[in-house]
């Protein structure tokens, strides 16, 4: 008896090995290096949770208004803040009701979108004012916040897009007093940044004044307003002609670039902004991105280790209702535009890896082949860690040190190449997480294979 | 006998009987409605800067045409709010000395020029006369303006809290004072028919440190100066700050060749003149849109050289148009004229009736009024270049003989020239008539200075200046467009017959939109209109105003949302359909309805008026009787039917309610001339939140304009729905495979075994 208990005991740890080893494809794969974890910078808010990136949508769901002798009915519903969330926006950016002149509207807002997991930022032009050159004192605005503060979508106000450097005392002003006001309440004045390819003048404020360069609009901006995080616009799909139609702007990644440096240096995190639409305000070069486009737009920003992402238009702005659906993912009758789907392809892989890169430190970007634009600049690196090299096609790899251990985030740098290939050659054979299309899969190799659509991203976590 | 009698009246009656059916049945041109007439000048050069416009004249390089500065000149015509320039400098802790020296100030029924010592700003995207008027200022500051009142040049002094203000005249003599404003009844305007204020004068205004004030005016020719006034008892505050000359309203035009700001002692001055001829630096200018013009630099005139010869031409490029139905006064041309010398054979003339651009003086059937050297003095005659059809070569017709002109060599002449359909010309000197001339073409085609006469040579050459040209022509301007007919029912608009402008209210939502089988301005903000995009000449408009806000809108907390709705309009002889409102802002005649709205509580609290705006329409209009007031509580309910026409430069406004027969005619007007253009309704409202209790909230319905030319010229319009058609969502395809990206999924646990 005693015998026949030892040969199954044998028997079965044999065959556990067993299964271990054929669960492991038969073949053995080394745990990666633990490294000291690197700081990570990031921001989102309370409402989302601490690993959820922010994805935001610039024009929330407006109220009705008349164009072209024409009414259009208010989009402040819960089916608007729905379609939002379906999309997988969960920040929205209204930049026409002012809480000052018509705050119930401003509450029926806040109410839809906790309805819908959105956090919701509007103007306030009762307590701040950029453009008008007025800041109330602290205790103004904290009495003020107390009215809209208790609704769970409340992230904070907006506070100015693509200020001059000539606002910058008056925004740092206002941070300053807005943060106070809120006490320990977590909240964001929301200001968003010029491009690199703005003109002197808009970055001073000034026509007049053509001191001001970008480098130099930046760095004050950091010093004088002491933000969260940085947020800029950069829309490069320019080019409808023949010759033109795969143009992406030169200085896309130079701009990226010197925000993301900016922002390691002063230890916060950038945000960067989607196209999402074109042929606005009578420019017939801005083209409408296709989906590849979209993706790639997000999928380099995440790469190069942007911590949020955005969209402008969400919504048609009601001054461009003289537009068919050029612009935003929902169109001015509140109804889906095809950039809704491209958006909520992007957002999906977006959701399903946040807890990542939200946790995650850029340390920089491998570029294998062509570029649509020349990627250079500090953030450009040729290995990382256990990564030695990449082949196939274009790509750009984001590397990550994720809490002590490395992360890859895997883009086809094309928007044209349909199925890119690309292959990643590492040291030794890991095992890999690897999340593509919001689906997690686990495989083993050391020259770990990926097909990409042109500019999709991967996720490619070793074990 | 009695039978051809009775035949006799029967035909007379028969023939009588035909007749006036024919005036009953036939079109309108046998009515006496007439044609649509526009006075268009079409250029007024002062040749102002260094180089010919090229957009107003054809000519050629290096032909002999020079443009030579003269002087330096800021002029401002027609202006809007706050046109003018600041001094950089600041003044007033030792006193001020404004000296002006202005070629002319003039003044219509409105308008205003004004100084103000110790201005804040000086800012070119900032109004400083609004930046004062709004309150924004709180630094002391002396605002004074001049406007002539009764045919007498007056004085404001805007901020004025000192009640012992007093001014005085050269005699001590209070000046006369009446609702605010101190008449100069001891000086006389310089062209009193004109309005002219100042003309080749020097307006002098000191400002003592202390606030004492004197007010001058130095004759320049003689020398002389003239006190206008001086303060006697009061204070005017003592100021620091900037100084502005600021104009208001298009009635004021003014040229001032020299610009003097100084402390009292001199020091310290901010200069404009032929010397210092740019503004930068020195001073700042800012420019209302919509102003006229605002021109600070060299003041120039064209010099025809010695060197220019026959083929020297200068051609207006716009060409003047003679309507058959416009018969008087087709064409006016007036400019200055200074011959220095012509000598030999030569003319120097201006030449009508050219057939293109590039035409000389041997362009066919043209004609030429000439200035001549005839027997050693100035001389003129006109001739005729006659060409019949079918007629190979082209005479030479002499219409007035030469002659001498009374003026001399190097005088600045003033010429002015008329003609009329007919061809009947008249030519006049220094304001009086010359020569009549009949028998010319009709002055269609380009006019134009050139030479004609033997060639340039050193016996033959002239040495002549022109300045100040001045072009206006009258035609008959019978514009395309169509009858519209509006009942909203099908809930759009033709996008080809109508242009939409919409804004809401400042902080509210709204605009114009059709809804409901009507058509709403609703809780409209500036410049909210719908425009015409045809032009009318003759018509009659009419609408009815179904519903208008008559009471303040509170919310369930007793806060005020809405004020009641406070004015609204119609403007027509619009320029361009595509402009904002204040780019038509005193380019066309405006009607507006206007109630006065309590600022506080935003509601109604004086009658309404009826007023007619416009650069040349500028009426004090009326005020609608109580039963007609449309904007007051008591007659709610009410539908009002609104009916305006101008026919024949005759302007008549007309209200009635609907359950009324009876038209009661409100207004009613005779223009000098026809205002052709478009048509448009309007309304206003807040434009921050400082003026909340203003806001356009009303309903109109069965709009109609109908063409009253005496021969409308009609056009079929396409329709085109102003309603985009909602596409639906996009109906989106996912063309990628999952499964064909996806890596082959090894299921490996995350914790290893």
């Amino acid at each position: 008896m005693r015998k026949i208990k030892r040969k199954i005991i044998i028997g079965f740890l044999t065959a556990s090995i067993l299964v271990s080893i054929s669960a492991c494809s038969g073949d053995k794969w080394q745990f990666s290096k633990t490294y000291q974890p690197e700081d990570v910078f990031s921001y989102t808010f309370d409402f989302l949770g601490k690993d959820v990136m922010p994805i935001g949508g610039y024009m929330a769901p407006t109220d009705g208004y008349a164009y072209g002798g024409v009414w259009y009915e208010s989009k402040i519903n819960n089916a608007q803040f729905a379609l939002a969330s379906e999309a997988g926006i969960n920040l929205l950016y209204n930049t026409r009701e002012d809480y000052n002149i018509v705050p119930e509207k401003v509450k029926q807002a806040l109410s839809y979108a906790e309805s819908n997991n959105i956090v919701y930022l509007f103007p306030d032009t009762g307590i701040i004012n950029i453009r008008g050159g007025y800041v109330a004192e602290k205790d103004t605005i904290s009495s003020r916040i107390q009215e809209y503060a208790e609704y769970l979508s409340f992230g904070g106000l907006t506070c100015i897009d693509e200020p001059g450097k000539n606002h910058f005392d008056l925004i740092g002003q206002a941070n300053n007093r807005f943060a106070e006001a809120l006490n320990e309440k977590s909240g964001t004045l929301y200001v968003n940044l010029f491009p690199s390819y703005a003109s002197r003048g808009q970055l001073s404020g000034d026509e007049k004044d053509q001191s001001v360069d970008y480098n130099t609009y930046i760095e004050s901006y950091i010093e004088t307003c002491s933000p969260q995080y940085l947020s800029y616009d950069y829309y490069p799909f320019i080019g409808t002609t023949e010759s033109m139609q795969y143009n992406i702007e030169s200085t896309y990644f130079s701009n990226l670039n010197t925000v993301r440096s900016a922002a390691e240096r002063n230890g916060i995190p950038f945000w960067v902004y989607i196209q999402a639409g074109g042929m606005w305000e009578g420019r017939t070069d801005v083209r409408i991105p296709n989906e590849s486009e979209v993706l790639w737009q997000v999928n380099t920003g995440l790469a190069c280790g942007a911590k949020g992402v955005q969209y402008f238009p969400y919504m048609q702005p009601p001054e461009w209702s003289d537009m068919d659906n050029e612009a935003g993912l929902i169109n001015k009758f509140g109804q889906k535009n095809a950039m809704y789907y491209y958006a909520q392809k992007a957002n999906r892989q977006i959701r399903a890896i946040d807890h990542v890169l939200m946790n995650a430190c850029s340390t920089g970007v491998i570029v294998h082949g062509s570029s649509p634009a020349s990627v250079y600049g500090e953030m450009k690196i040729e290995s990382y860690r256990q990564l030695k090299s990449v082949t196939g096609d274009d790509a750009l790899v984001g590397c990550f040190d994720y809490r002590g251990k490395s992360a890859f985030y895997v883009v086809s740098n094309s928007i044209i190449k349909e199925k890119a290939e690309i292959t990643l050659k590492f040291d030794q054979k890991y095992c890999f997480d690897v999340t593509q299309r919001a689906q997690e899969r686990s495989t083993t190799a050391k020259e770990l294979k990926l097909k990409l659509a042109a500019g999709e991203g991967a996720l490619v976590l070793p074990r | 006998m009695y039978r051809v009698k009775k035949s006799f009246i029967a035909i007379f009656a028969a023939i009588f009987f035909i007749v006036c059916s024919l005036f009953a049945v036939l079109p309108n041109y046998w009515k006496t409605t007439k044609a649509a007439v526009s006075e268009s000048e079409l250029i007024n050069d002062n040749f102002h800067g260094n180089d010919i416009e090229y957009f107003d004249w054809r000519f050629q390089e290096n032909v002999g045409i020079d443009v030579v500065k003269e002087s330096s000149v800021i002029q401002i015509l027609e202006p809007l709010n706050g046109t003018g320039i600041t001094s950089v400098s600041e003044y007033g802790d030792t006193g001020i000395i404004v000296s002006l020296d202005f070629n002319y100030l003039r003044f219509s029924s409105t308008g205003f020029f004004g100084i103000i010592f110790g201005a804040g700003i000086s800012n070119e995207n900032v109004s400083t006369l609004n930046y004062v008027l709004s309150g924004a200022q709180e630094t002391p500051f002396t605002f004074i303006y001049f406007v002539v009142t009764e045919d007498v040049l007056s004085l404001v002094i805007y901020n004025t809290v000192d009640t012992n203000i007093n001014i005085a005249d050269k005699n001590g003599n209070s000046l006369r004072f009446s609702a605010g404003v101190y008449y100069f009844d001891d000086y006389d305007l310089a062209d009193s028919d004109n309005r002219v204020a100042l003309e080749n004068q020097i307006l002098n205004v000191k400002y003592g440190k202390d606030g004492a004030m004197a007010i001058s005016v130095i004759e320049k020719e003689e020398g002389t100066e003239h006190i206008l006034g001086r303060l006697q008892g009061g204070k005017l505050p003592s100021v620091h700050g900037h100084v502005a000359l600021v104009t208001m309203e298009p009635g004021v035009n003014l040229e001032m060749r020299e610009v003097h700001i100084s402390n009292q002692d001199g020091t310290n001055e901010s200069k404009f003149d032929e010397e210092n001829d740019e503004l930068s630096g020195i001073f700042t200018s800012f420019i209302y849109t919509g102003s006229k013009q605002f021109y600070a630099g060299p003041d120039s005139y064209i010099n025809f050289t010695p060197e220019s010869g026959n083929d020297s031409t200068l051609v207006f490029r716009q060409g003047i148009q003679a309507s058959k139905n416009v018969s008087k006064r087709v064409l006016f041309l007036e400019f200055t004229l200074r011959a220095s010398q012509i000598i030999g054979q030569k003319k120097f003339e201006v030449r009508f009736g050219l057939n293109q651009l590039s035409a000389n003086s041997n362009s066919p059937d043209s004609y030429a009024l000439y200035f001549s050297n005839y027997k050693g003095e100035l001389g003129y005659g006109l001739t005729y270049l006659s060409q019949p059809s079918g007629y190979k070569q082209a005479t030479q017709v002499v219409k007035i003989e030469e002659k001498r002109l009374p003026a001399a060599f190097g005088e600045e002449i003033k010429i002015q020239i008329e003609q009329d359909y007919s061809g009947f010309f008249r030519f006049y000197c220094n304001g009086r008539l010359l020569d009549c001339v009949y028998g010319l073409p009709k002055p269609n085609g380009y006019l134009g200075f050139m030479q004609s006469g033997k060639e340039t040579d050193d016996k033959n050459y002239i040495d002549v200046d022109i300045d100040d040209v001045c072009v206006i022509n009258r035609f008959d301007n019978c514009p395309e467009n169509t009858n519209i007919d509006l009942d909203f029912e099908s809930g759009d608009l033709n996008l080809n017959e109508w242009q939409i402008s919409s804004n809401a209210s400042y902080g509210r939502t709204g605009g114009v939109y059709v809804a409901d089988g009507v058509l709403r301005f609703d809780n409209v903000g500036n410049d909210s209109k719908m425009v015409t995009k045809h032009r009318y000449a003759n018509f009659e408009m009419t609408f009815d105003i179904l519903d208008i806000r008559r009471e303040v809108v509170l919310d369930a907390y007793g806060n005020k949302i809405y004020p009641v709705s406070s004015v609204f309009g119609v403007m027509f002889g619009i320029e361009t359909y595509a402009a904002t409102f204040m780019g038509m802002y005193m380019k066309s005649p405006i009607l507006s309805f206007q109630t006065e709205v309590d600022q506080t509580t935003w509601a109604k609290k004086s009658g309404t008026s009826v007023t007619l705006y416009g650069s040349t329409a500028n009426d004090p209009g009326t005020v609608l009787p109580e039963k007609y007031d449309f904007f007051d509580k008591s007659n709610e309910g009410k539908i009002v039917n609104v009916s305006l026409s101008l026919i024949d430069s005759h302007f008549e406004l007309k209200i009635k309610y609907s359950d009324e027969t009876q038209w009661y005619t409100i207004y009613e007007k005779n223009f000098q001339a026809s205002y052709v253009g478009y048509i448009a309704i309007w309304g206003m409202g807040a434009g921050s939140e400082d003026d909340l209790f203003s806001c356009g909230q009303f309903t109109l319905d069965n709009l109609k304009i109908t063409n009253k030319d005496s021969v409308p010229n009609l056009i079929d319009v396409p329709y085109k729905s102003n309603r985009p058609v909602a596409p639906g969502d996009y109906e989106y395809i996912d063309k990628n495979d999952d499964e064909e990206f996806l890596i082959e999924d090894m299921k490996i646990p995350k914790e290893r075994a």
